[in-house]
């Protein structure tokens, strides 16, 4: 028969010098572990009021430790500390209150900044540095008697949590205190493991290994710099996130704001998301979005500008029920419009990133159990493991974004009008935001883009949308050139100067991140987005596989009231919406009335309406040698044409100085000429009447509605409104276009040459536009 | 999951938690922190194996007691250049070679200052028995509870504790004429021996004729006949049945204990009256009678006694006794046994004078006398606590 047993064997020594060894030690390593627990946990808030509950745990520890001795642990000393903290707390329980409130507060405000996370302040209030005090006392006689009675008790387990968790706490979220306050707590903790691991006591060897490592950490911490942690850490940084990121999401092409990795989009064809749509519509499916440029990269913006002047903003916006993600869609309802076929979308994510749950921006049932919306950007999936269905509906839309207009306030009555209200007071502050943080560009870029799309000029802050749409999007087609898979960026280079100045190629990377930062340069909010494009061909059509093929990159502006809009800049994936032929400077003071109620337009010496020529014909896209030979025709061609266009620049230039009025003088003239072109026997003087039979090929509501506005100004009855002179413009390219389609059927041209002629005109609008 | 692997988890949990912390903050102190968390442990080992190199240890004390008494064992224990920095265990196992029973364990020794440490081993007493005592190996922890280093060590110690002897009285039934053996004649049974007259009585068929009183007859007018007397060879025996299980029934260590307690502080009692008795025991399937006469012979019964094992049923040692007929070179035959077995008993009752002496459970003992023999319970709790009479 076998037993076991362990029992202690005494030493032959005395009792009391043991025992008292084993009490001091317990003392010292209970103290030091409070106090450096108490600066530990209080310092995560930055502060620098962490003496005060240092010196509070160190003395309630060894206050409790002194009357343990004294009372021979008949009465816990334990008790005394917490009655202590009470006390303290009731005599000043408001300011105590505020002040950990405070501290709470500081942590989420340092968290925010080294997680790059968007958690709202949860408090706001006034608070003083007595407040913090009050607060630091608390905590410290609560430290200072939980950490006493762990020791005591000998729970290892919760005596290293209590060690790790400050320890760690502070490495995460860098903060920087003195080295002696996470020193006092490793050599607490020690101390505290080397006498629980050794029961039958360790006399005065337990302090040892903490004098070990204060002696080392003497010798190790002016040779600490050496070590190249930083290195380390921020390869385990990106590493670890990329790791994590991979497992929980999956990996796609998309760049994710990486312009190094712009060459990579389009690569493979492996599918990423099964769409199907009721409508005809495009939809720009978007997953990251960037504001701040950081030359190599796009970041979304910091957590401080969601904080001060805005802390709370967002979920005020929440309360009034709007939703930037989904702007247009709702404001859409307060403004009069004639179509209301809502598109039904769903998509299935079978290979993109299950992050982001893709909408377009004009998503209008958007599936809440899905994600949520991050700030004021896109949809997150809220799955651990990200989202892989879900369904929406899409407002249907009236026009470009760059010709969008916001149409007549329409609040209606009763509750809609107080919705309306809401909307508009909403969109108020948020457009205030958004004015406020998405016009930042460097000074750098700002000199950069400057020369290269304003020709050093000043922009007038408010010009139009399509104005410098059209601009940006001249220069893009002038500057470079469109490559499905750019050179990577060179390590260090800036991405804006290399894509513009060097490389002069690349995809849709490369032309969002010039046109956005143009465009602000322009005093037009605008920000980067990337996600899956579903053009107008492939909707409407049934289940349709986006591929790596499909991903895009693209710029969305904020149009006031509207929201956000997606804007296409990227050679090949637009149609112009007008293309000028002739700019015209007229003085509002040659414009007269006639007595039989035209306006007379007087020809200056300088400028003559031209008569409408035949329109050049211009050579298919270069393909092969053909390519080539027109290449060599147009170098050779080059000469005269550059002499040619230099007038034509001149020309846009004074457009661009004409002032409203004259614009819309200049405008009205053309739409009459094109209108005469394409119904012989036109009057401007009649109205315009279709026999129903037929569709008229341009927006007859437009048409109808912008002349009237048209005659108005040019009669001088009224001056034209924010937004007339961009629906002009539209009306023109819609009728130019209308004449063009019906001279071609005359000569017989097939319908699908709309893409060559996009490409034809993407090379005579640096000639025609203005 | 011992404490030394839960400790290296726990250590190794902050170590990494650190690492990984530091690495996502970027901040070289967490270099440091880390460094010294690892460079700690491994100075801790190797302080460890240092101080390994010079242990011996040394057992030193009385080598026999009585059962229950204290006894001191001491343990020296010296070091090498310096006292190992963490806690020390020694693997001892204490084997009883009486009960076949041992028992094993690690003792930790408290920790104390200098290179030579002394220790009171805790010696188990309480039962009767040759004991060895033997040290294997020697562990030491280091000072942070990761490490420990083991050295053999082989220290081997032999005590015996003796039976513990009560304050016992034996109150003789006989009246005992003659102090040497062989001249005593029974009270109670009337034998063949015509030199002494046992009592008188009626004639009664089947009488031999040599037994009738004429004299007393004739006077009587009936016949007489004279009942001889029977020679009492006063020959006891303490048979001592100690056993951990009888007639299959397993009783308590401390019952075999006490048995081996009744026997020793009855042989004692005795021998204090001047009565020379035998005392018997089965040893090795065997059963031994010792002649107990002196101080001398009983205490070289006793070391005969603790030094053997115990049967495996104490039933077997009465058994073992009628089987061999021993009865018949004994007439007073003194069972002590952990739990008597009615049956041998009634047997052996008829054979000869049998008193069973019981040690049994509980507050109180009884006395009681059935199918022709005595039996005498002594409470174990008492054993020690107060004198006993005991009838025989």
């Amino acid at each position: 028969m076998r037993e076991k047993w362990e029992i202690l064997a005494p030493a032959v020594q005395k009792e009391g010098r043991k025992n008292r060894t084993d009490r001091l030690i317990r003392a010292v390593s209970a103290a030091g572990m409070a106090a450096g627990f108490a600066g530990s946990f209080f310092g995560l808030a930055g502060s620098r009021i962490f003496y005060f509950p240092v010196l509070a745990a160190a003395l309630c520890a060894l206050c409790i430790c002194g009357l343990d001795q004294l009372t021979g642990e008949r009465l816990p000393g334990s008790f005394a500390g917490l009655f202590t903290a009470m006390l303290v707390f009731v005599f000043n329980s408001s300011g105590a209150v505020r002040g950990i409130w405070a501290w709470g507060d500081r942590i989420r405000e340092q968290w925010n900044q080294v997680f790059g996370t968007y958690y709202e302040s949860f408090f706001t209030a006034e608070y003083t540095g007595a407040d913090l005090w009050a607060a630091g006392l608390v905590l410290g006689l609560l430290a200072g008697t939980v950490i006493c009675e762990l020791v005591k008790k000998e729970r290892l387990f919760l005596l290293t949590l209590c060690t790790g968790i400050p320890l760690c706490a502070g490495l995460l979220l860098a903060v920087h205190l003195p080295a002696w306050i996470p020193g006092l707590l490793a050599a607490g903790w020690l101390t505290a493991w080397c006498r629980v691991t050794n029961p039958a006591g360790t006399g005065w060897g337990a302090p040892l290994p903490a004098v070990l490592a204060g002696v080392l950490l003497c010798l190790l911490l002016p040779v600490s710099e050496r070590i190249p942690w930083r290195d380390l850490s921020e390869g385990f940084q990106t590493r670890a996130g990329q790791g994590i990121r991979a497992f929980r999401y999956g990996e796609d092409t998309l760049p994710g704001g990486d312009l190094t990795m712009a060459g990579h989009m389009l690569e493979g064809t492996e599918a990423r998301l099964e769409v199907e749509s009721s409508e005809k519509t495009p939809l720009y499916l978007r997953g990251f979005v960037g504001s701040e440029y950081e030359g190599d990269a796009w970041r979304p913006l910091p957590a401080e500008d969601y904080s001060g002047t805005y802390t709370g903003m967002l979920s005020w916006l929440a309360e009034q029920e709007f939703c930037p993600g989904a702007q247009y869609a709702a404001g859409s309802r307060f403004f009069a419009g004639e179509d209301d076929r809502e598109a039904s979308v769903s998509v299935k994510n079978v290979g993109a990133s299950r992050c982001y749950v893709y909408l377009p921006e004009t998503v209008s049932g958007y599936p809440e159990n899905a994600g949520y919306w991050m700030q004021d950007w896109s949809m997150r999936a809220s799955g651990w493991f990200g989202a892989r269905s879900w369904s929406f509906t899409c407002a249907p839309v009236q026009a470009h974004a760059e010709t969008q207009v916001p149409e007549a306030w329409a609040p209606g009555e009763g509750e809609a009008y107080e919705a309306a209200e809401r909307f508009r007071q909403a969109e108020g502050v948020y457009r205030a935001f958004v004015y406020e943080h998405y016009l930042d560009v460097g000074e750098e870029e700002q000199a950069l883009i400057d020369g290269v799309f304003f020709q050093g000029e000043d922009q007038e802050e408010g010009g139009s949308l399509y104005t410098a749409t059209s601009r940006i999007r001249t220069v893009l087609c002038l500057v470079a050139e469109y490559q499905e898979h750019p050179e990577d960026l060179p390590a260090g280079r800036d991405f804006l100067s290399w894509f513009l100045q060097e490389e002069k190629e690349g995809n849709a990377v490369g032309f969002a991140s010039a046109a956005v930062l143009a465009y602000r340069c322009a005093g037009i909010p605008a920000r980067y987005a990337e996600g899956y494009l579903l053009t107008e061909e492939q909707a409407g059509g049934g289940p349709v596989t986006l591929t790596s093929q499909d991903a895009h990159a693209w710029v969305e502006v904020y149009v006031d009231g509207m929201g956000w809009r997606a804007v296409e800049v990227t050679l090949g994936f637009y149609e112009e919406v007008y293309e000028a032929e002739v700019v015209v400077a007229v003085s509002s003071e040659d414009i007269e009335g006639t007595a039989d109620g035209l306006a007379g337009i007087p020809h200056t010496e300088e400028y003559e309406l031209p008569e409408p020529e035949e329109e050049a014909e211009i050579p298919s896209e270069r393909k092969g040698p053909a390519g080539y030979l027109l290449s060599v025709i147009l170098i050779l061609g080059l000469l005269p044409g550059i002499v040619w266009m230099s007038g034509r620049l001149v020309l846009a230039w004074r457009y661009v100085r004409m002032t409203e009025e004259e614009k819309m003088y200049f405008l009205y003239r053309r739409i009459m000429g094109w209108m005469s072109r394409l119904y012989e026997g036109f009057d401007p003087g009649q109205p315009l009447v279709w026999d129903g039979q037929t569709e008229p090929p341009f927006d007859a509501g437009l048409y109808g509605r912008t002349v009237r506005r048209m005659e108005r100004i040019i009669y001088g009855e009224t001056g034209p409104a924010a937004g007339e002179i961009p629906a002009a413009e539209a009306l023109l390219g819609q009728v130019r276009r209308a004449a063009i389609r019906k001279r071609r059927t005359r000569f017989g041209r097939r319908k699908g040459d709309r893409k060559e002629e996009s490409v034809c005109r993407r090379e005579e609008a640096a000639e025609n536009r203005y | 999951m011992t404490k030394m692997v839960k400790n290296r988890i726990l250590y190794a949990s902050m170590v990494l938690s650190l690492l990984c912390c530091g690495l996502w903050g970027g901040s070289s102190s967490a270099a440091v922190l880390v460094l010294l968390l690892l460079v700690l442990p491994v100075l801790s080992d190797a302080g460890l194996h240092l101080s390994m190199g010079g242990i011996s240890l040394s057992l030193d004390g009385e080598h026999s007691c009585r059962s229950g008494q204290q006894m001191k064992l001491k343990l020296r224990m010296s070091y090498g250049a310096f006292r190992p920095p963490g806690n020390v265990w020694i693997r001892m196992s204490c084997e009883n070679r009486i009960f076949g029973m041992e028992k094993e364990g690690e003792l930790l020794l408290e920790a104390g200052r200098g290179r030579q440490q002394e220790y009171e081993l805790p010696v188990d007493t309480d039962i009767c028995g040759g004991r060895i005592l033997e040290i294997s190996s020697v562990r030491c922890q280091d000072l942070l509870g990761l490490f420990s280093c083991k050295k053999s060590v082989e220290e081997t110690y032999a005590y015996i504790v003796y039976p513990y002897e009560a304050h016992m009285y034996v109150s003789f039934q006989k009246h005992r004429e003659r102090e040497q053996p062989g001249e005593l004649y029974d009270g109670k049974k009337s034998g063949t021996d015509v030199s002494e007259v046992f009592g008188l009585r009626e004639y009664r068929e089947g009488d031999p004729l040599q037994s009738i009183h004429w004299k007393l007859s004739g006077k009587m007018k009936q016949l007489i006949v004279r009942e001889f007397g029977r020679p009492v060879n006063y020959h006891t025996l303490l048979l001592l049945a100690p056993a951990l299980r009888y007639g299959g029934r397993e009783v308590k260590r401390e019952t075999a204990g006490a048995v081996f307690d009744l026997g020793a502080s009855l042989s004692r009692a005795l021998l204090d009256q001047s009565m020379a008795h035998f005392v018997g025991y089965l040893s090795g399937g065997d059963l031994h009678c010792t002649p107990v006469d002196s101080m001398h012979s009983y205490e070289d019964m006793l070391l005969k006694l603790m030094a053997d094992s115990l049967p495996g049923d104490g039933d077997e040692v009465l058994l073992a006794f009628l089987r061999r007929q021993m009865y018949r070179q004994y007439t007073k035959i003194v069972c002590v046994t952990g739990a008597a077995d009615e049956a041998a008993a009634r047997d052996l009752s008829v054979m000869a004078d049998l008193t069973v002496l019981e040690a049994v459970e509980g507050p109180s003992g009884y006395l009681a006398g059935s199918g022709g023999y005595e039996v005498v319970g002594i409470s174990m709790e008492n054993i020690r606590k107060k004198e006993h009479v005991i009838p025989l």
